[in-house]
């Protein structure tokens, strides 16, 4: 009691240090970050925050504490149910809160908090059971949230597809909207995501590749699965190769049948383009 | 009697908070409702389906600006590209007026996504009057600001949120939103009478009050925004609609959201006690 009241900058700085400590705010008034801003409040709270009728400074401190990682740690779930669901939720929650504590928020936007989660459970968190494969499901719902709040973006339409002259298509660049990703995965995780989604109660699965294309289609967020030679051409596209070096890059692959090929890709267009992911083609 | 505010901001009747929720009801309804307020940062770095929803819903409603990251008290520096996002959103949705609370959300570039109080003395108010100018001009249009409900208090505090809240806008100039359920829960917070609180509040500076539920801990109450608005919230908005006449109203409801039929029922009921003010007012007194 009696010494001199911080300033507005340091009283903020100490407490933010104090209430988002990953273990309350009895242990961040404690901390390195708060003691060198506020030392005396650590000996006595009370010389900073005062108490109620009902309550010590400790614990009105400590409300704060509560909903820092409550509100943020609901955010992180709701963007990542499976994740939540592979995990159970008193470790999602450890490691939410972890990743938190890392990677505070330096956003005003919500829908940014959980943009390192999936490199987190990848590289930092410490024992994740079935690693590779929360991973890959962290992966898909990230995307999932980046294609819900994507950019909008026009897309082509009949008449200008009509309007590529046959000559030129080999040498034509596919431009798409921003609301698409293309995932490869070394786990079947659509199939797996889509089981906890309707309701069951699914094995994690043995590993074996798959490739998701994940897009936005009358307002919603839709993901296709798709095939290997699929993945590839589209991901020749969407790296800037043209029609013609997309579909000899493809067919030159491994595996890839390319008869096949030749005779597929026209119905893959018709349905990409039929679901507006193409936002444009430069011939 | 009336007490117009200084703007001349029409009473916009009764609204709801626009939650994703309630999208396809609305539309599918068109309900009668007077207006909406929105969650600022809900539309804001995305252009996906919530405002695809919202554009067309401000195409039939008045709409109102409410955000939560403003963070005015914060000694950060003010976030101008936000400030214009804000402003390019109010356009878009012809907003009525916008708005945020009296709070700091973040300090040293970290957003803890809450409504962190400041203590209520001189530095605070001459920080705050000062960031409130500055958003004002650039935003071209006052500030509607919130009392926020509140955990604790700092033993800096030399006056009462009340009147600092009182001083800050008389300063800036800028407007207020009252929320009443906030006066309540911080009330009994802080051992206060919210009749005492309300007491000289410069009504002439309220546009919009808040409603909504809480949460009761017995030692304390949470601003939850999670049910029906109790008793002595109804008492409280009665007294000030009494006091200051009537003003916009709005109903918060952001978790456990039930039906929108239910939230819309909620609101309605603030129909009654803006009669009585009517009532008061056509007898030339107040209470």
């Amino acid at each position: 009691m009696g010494s001199e009241p911080a300033s507005l900058d340091r009283i903020e700085r100490w407490m933010l240090a104090a209430v988002t400590h990953p273990e309350g705010a009895a242990e961040g008034l404690r901390g390195p970050e708060a003691m060198s801003l506020i030392p005396e409040a650590a000996r006595d709270l009370e010389d900073v925050v005062l108490p109620s009728a009902n309550m010590t400074s400790e614990q009105r401190l400590q409300v704060y504490a509560s909903m820092y990682y409550w509100r943020l740690i609901d955010i992180l779930f709701e963007e990542h149910k499976t994740t939540h669901h592979i995990l159970g939720a008193d470790l999602f929650c450890d490691l939410a809160r972890d990743y938190i504590h890392r990677h505070p928020s330096r956003s005003k936007n919500l829908a940014l908090l959980g943009s390192s989660f999936p490199a987190y459970l990848a590289e930092e968190a410490e024992d994740v059971p079935h690693r590779d494969f929360v991973v890959e499901v962290a992966r898909l719902e990230r995307a999932s949230e980046e294609v819900f709040d994507a950019a909008r973006s026009p897309s082509i339409d009949q008449q200008e597809l009509a309007a590529i002259p046959p000559e030129s298509w080999a040498e034509a660049k596919l431009d798409f909207i921003p609301a698409t990703r293309l995932l490869k995965f070394n786990y079947p995780v659509n199939a797996y995501v889509q089981s906890v989604k309707d309701g069951e109660e699914p094995e994690v699965p043995k590993p074996a590749p798959s490739w998701l294309l994940i897009y936005r289609h009358d307002w919603r967020v839709w993901r296709s699965d798709l095939t290997r030679a699929q993945a590839i051409l589209l991901e020749s596209l969407r790296r800037g190769d043209s029609l013609g070096e997309a579909l000899a890059h493809t067919a030159t692959q491994p595996g890839i049948d390319g008869e096949a090929l030749a005779a597929d890709v026209g119905g893959w267009f018709q349905k990409w383009t039929g679901l507006d992911l193409i936002r444009s083609i430069v011939v | 009697m009336t007490i117009p505010n200084r703007w001349g901001l029409p009473d916009l009747g009764l609204g709801m908070g626009l939650r994703t929720v309630h999208y396809q009801h609305i539309l599918e309804h068109w309900p009668t409702i007077d207006w909406f307020e929105i969650i600022s940062e809900n539309y804001i770095d995305t252009e996906g389906r919530p405002l695809w929803f919202l554009d067309q819903i401000a195409e039939r409603y008045p709409i109102v600006m409410h955000g939560v990251s403003m963070s005015i008290g914060s000694t950060d520096p003010i976030d101008v590209p936000f400030l214009k996002k804000l402003k390019a959103l109010a356009e878009r949705v012809k907003a009525v007026w916008l708005g945020d609370h009296v709070c700091w959300t973040g300090v040293a570039g970290i957003n803890g996504h809450d409504l962190y109080p400041v203590p209520y003395n001189e530095e605070s108010l001459r920080h705050m009057v000062e960031r409130i100018r500055i958003v004002q001009d650039v935003m071209e249009r006052p500030l509607v600001l919130e009392n926020p409900s509140t955990y604790l208090t700092f033993r800096s505090s030399t006056i009462s949120e009340a009147e600092f809240i009182a001083r800050m806008a008389e300063e800036s100039d800028c407007a207020l939103l009252l929320d009443v359920n906030n006066v309540y829960v911080t009330c009994r917070n802080h051992d206060l009478d919210p009749k005492e609180y309300l007491k000289g509040f410069p009504y002439e500076r309220v546009v919009q009050i808040h409603l909504a539920g809480h949460t009761d801990k017995g030692t304390h109450c949470i601003d939850t925004h999670d049910d029906h608005v109790i008793d002595a919230v109804w008492e409280l908005y009665r007294a000030v609609m009494t006091e200051a006449g009537n003003r916009a109203t709005l109903l918060e409801w952001d978790d456990k959201i039930p039906e929108f039929e239910v939230v819309h029922d909620e609101v309605k009921k603030a129909e009654r006690f803006r009669k009585t003010a009517t009532a008061a007012e056509e007898a030339g007194h107040g209470i």
